[in-house]
């Protein structure tokens, strides 16, 4: 006979006036391992936040069998649920140990705590869990997100939860790390603490589920018991609709060079040697986003203090403004921030038809009629299943691709892009992926600035690497492997 | 003047005393008026059930007319085919003979998990004739095997969903599939689940199904609706059956994807023979 640890009955729970959750039911029964897998704007995120203590409209929240107030803010830990996501972050200058038995109850007398006993606790609680983590470290010392995730995760042991959230998880812990995870998972399921994981890329987690339930429209559509089950599959159950999958584009042969850089050295980055050429996709990772940030602005002419020459399709470029940069051939997206490309009120079209001066706050000029009743016999073309109206109608995983494909449309020669598969769901970056391709028929060159190397790996022809900020060498397809950083 | 003060004072007082009194009698009328309201709409609910009831009680008793002539028939359909050699045709009529007896004879209204999964095996084997290897169908605890067989439910609530999804599922499916029934006890409740891996449903329909178990069409409960396509109607019939049974916190839930499949889902409080 099982037990259930936690049981969610017909929760309903809008954000933003439209329902995130409907009609929502989820049970997790005792030491088990449940993945809720689901693309961005299906609800996931707001069942990490009604764990996490979030009011919902109505429904019924039951933990060991015990009613949760759903409808007003609830503290989760009071009732065993902890929830590790990447926003609750470890205390940075308390010692892992610290940060371990940090919250917990406090001692008789408030006598102060035994920091020896403190770090043996510790110590040996690490090693059960397999973690070879040094506990008089600091935690800033510790990587943030995978490191301070297992010791997160570690911490609910602790505290004694009966339920383990894991929220927010965008990027896949990479193979290292895996095994760590899997091998806390599995501890944690012995003493019989439960695990709800919830992610959008199920990759690499699968393995570790006792049952996986599909959320798609703020609903559980399916139940898959165990962890095998084909990835098409999931997907159609995700997104219902299927999939052709690519996964390895043909190399194409280099355009003519459009953008070229010699010794660029700016605030964050140093001695950068770029040569982009058309129908090219070139990436530049770094560790420090301040370095991206920066080189991302000197080319698309918002920053000028910067040294070194830069050459757009043969001539001489350094552009005094952004609008100039865009005049000149230089697009530009910036996922870090989406939303400063479009106008959520005004129609598709009108902001299809929005030219990419984003920094101005009045936009002057005249709109073709003809040029404007094109883009959006285009967009119904492409698209005969989306809204028509409203930029806001349109999902986010929508809004992302037509930002693109607004891209595609447009005559600049090489466009960046910031973070291009930030936040992104492996469905969403498989389209992301074919719009790459056409961006190459196009004759257009992308250039894409990102801290996650792996993301690079997937759709680049070359990537410069900038550890610390100064260049040190240009790597190509075949030794993305051998040169990881 | 202080006097003055002291009557315009009582006076106020007793305005707001008065006041007071007319707002609490208005909204004790108000409270009344809304208990009859909810009285007669239950009462109206209860009668339109009652009806509903009668009118499956009638289909039932049409039905019903000498089951004995009828299992006598279907066990010399079975002797004859035995004694022809014709032991496909032979079991047949048993399962026939097994179903029917199950679902017109036994009058319990509960009866063992156990119970209703050796009628759903009847209905199957009586299917596989049509169907062939077309379709197949399995049977999952997640949890132990005894206790589970052993759980007391309302009858006829599991074989109506199996043939749910065998009708509006597999049927519509060339290459066939695999109905599979996931049964877990917990310490308060039995839940059991009821799969399909056939064509699913659109979303306009499977609103409309959605509706017919919330109750929101009360069309679904008539007679006319049993015309339906989808099979709501049995889908609510279990729904409403459960909720009456056991309360507001038990009942069905069904979900259905395009291409992948459709599920129903059954939550009833654990209780044993």
């Amino acid at each position: 006979m099982k037990e259930e640890i936690l049981r969610m009955e017909h929760i309903f729970m809008k954000r933003r006036g439209q329902y995130a959750l409907y009609d929502f039911k989820l049970n997790i029964y005792q030491g088990e391992v449940v993945i809720a897998f689901g693309f961005s704007g299906n609800g996931l995120h707001e069942l990490g936040e009604l764990l996490s203590g979030s009011p919902a409209e109505s429904g019924r929240l039951l933990l060991k069998e015990r009613e949760l107030p759903i409808r007003r803010n609830f503290y989760p830990e009071q009732h065993g649920i902890y929830v590790v996501h990447n926003k609750n972050n470890l205390v940075p200058d308390l010692t892992l140990a610290e940060n371990l038995f940090l919250g917990g109850k406090p001692s008789l007398l408030a006598i102060p705590v035994a920091r020896k006993k403190q770090e043996r606790l510790a110590y040996h609680i690490m090693r059960k869990f397999g973690l070879e983590f040094d506990v008089r470290k600091k935690a800033w010392e510790y990587d943030v997100y995978y490191e301070q995730m297992l010791i997160k995760m570690v911490k609910a042991y602790v505290k004694g939860a009966s339920l383990v959230v894991v929220n927010e998880i965008m990027e896949l812990p990479e193979n290292g790390y895996m095994e760590q995870f899997r091998q806390v998972v599995k501890l944690l399921r012995q003493d019989g603490i439960s695990v709800l994981w919830l992610t959008q890329r199920i990759e690499g987690l699968q393995p570790l589920a006792d049952r996986m339930v599909v959320v798609r429209g703020g609903r559980n559509v399916k139940t898959i018991y165990g962890n095998q089950c084909p990835r098409e599959l999931l997907t159609r159950t995700a997104t219902e609709r299927s999939i052709h999958w690519e996964t390895d584009y043909p190399p194409q042969e280099k355009g003519e060079l459009v953008l070229k850089t010699r010794d660029l050295s700016g605030k964050g980055f140093s001695h950068l040697n770029l040569d982009i050429a058309r129908r090219q996709i070139v990436g530049v990772w770094s560790d420090q986003w301040g370095a991206l940030g920066s080189l991302h602005w000197v080319i698309c002419g918002s920053d000028r203090n910067y040294t070194g020459r830069m050459e757009l399709k043969g001539a001489r470029y350094a552009p005094q403004s952004y609008e100039e940069a865009v005049r000149a051939g230089v697009g530009h997206i910036d996922f870090m921030w989406p939303e400063k490309h479009y106008m959520p009120d005004m129609s598709i079209t009108d902001n299809l038809m929005l030219s990419n001066y984003w920094f101005r706050k009045h936009h002057y000029g005249w709109i073709n009629e003809k040029q404007r009743q094109y883009a959006a016999l285009k967009y119904r073309q492409r698209h005969p299943d989306w809204p028509t109206e409203r930029w806001r109608q349109l999902t986010p995983d929508q809004q992302r691709l037509l930002l693109y494909e607004k891209a595609l449309d447009q005559p600049e020669a090489v466009c960046l892009v910031a973070e291009p598969f930030s936040r992104v769901n492996y469905y969403l970056a498989e389209e992301i992926r074919r719009v790459f391709q056409e961006f190459r028929q196009k004759e257009k060159a992308l250039f894409l600035f990102s801290m996650n190397y792996w993301d690079l790996c997937s759709v680049c022809d070359e990537i410069y690497l900038l550890p610390g900020g100064s260049f040190t060498q240009k790597v190509g397809r075949q030794e993305f492997e051998s040169h990881m950083p | 003047m202080e006097q003055r003060l002291l009557w315009g004072l009582a006076a106020a007082i007793l305005a707001v005393l008065i006041a007071g009194w007319g707002v609490m009698i208005c909204r004790y009328h108000k409270l009344k008026k809304g208990i009859a309201l909810m009285k007669r709409e239950r009462k109206e609910r209860e009668q339109e059930i009652e009806l509903d009831r009668r009118k499956a009680e009638i289909v039932s008793l049409q039905s019903q007319i000498n089951p004995h002539f009828l299992y006598n028939t279907l066990e010399v359909i079975r002797s004859e085919a035995i004694m022809n050699q014709d032991m496909d045709a032979a079991e047949m009529a048993e399962a026939l003979a097994n179903y029917f007896r199950y679902n017109i004879s036994k009058r319990k209204d509960f009866v063992t998990v156990g119970e209703e999964l050796d009628n759903i095996d009847n209905y199957i084997s009586i299917q596989k004739r049509r169907f062939g290897e077309r379709i197949s169908y399995q049977v999952v605890f997640h949890s132990q095997e005894e206790e589970a067989r052993h759980a007391l439910i309302p009858k006829l609530i599991l074989q109506p969903l199996v043939e749910n999804s065998i009708y509006h599922g597999l049927e519509k499916k060339a290459e066939g599939g695999t109905v599979t029934v996931h049964i877990t006890v917990t310490s308060q409740r039995l839940i059991i689940q009821v799969e399909d891996d056939g064509p699913g449903m659109d979303p306009q329909t499977l609103e409309r199904v959605e509706q017919q178990i919330q109750g929101i069409r009360r069309a679904a409960l008539t007679l006319e609706a049993s015309k339906d396509k989808h099979g709501g109607i049995a889908l609510a019939n279990i729904h409403q059956r459960i909720q009456m049974l056991y309360g507001r916190e038990y009942g069905l839930t069904f979900s259905a994807t395009r291409q992948v499949g459709a599920e129903a889902e059954i939550t009833i409080p654990y209780r044993t023979e």
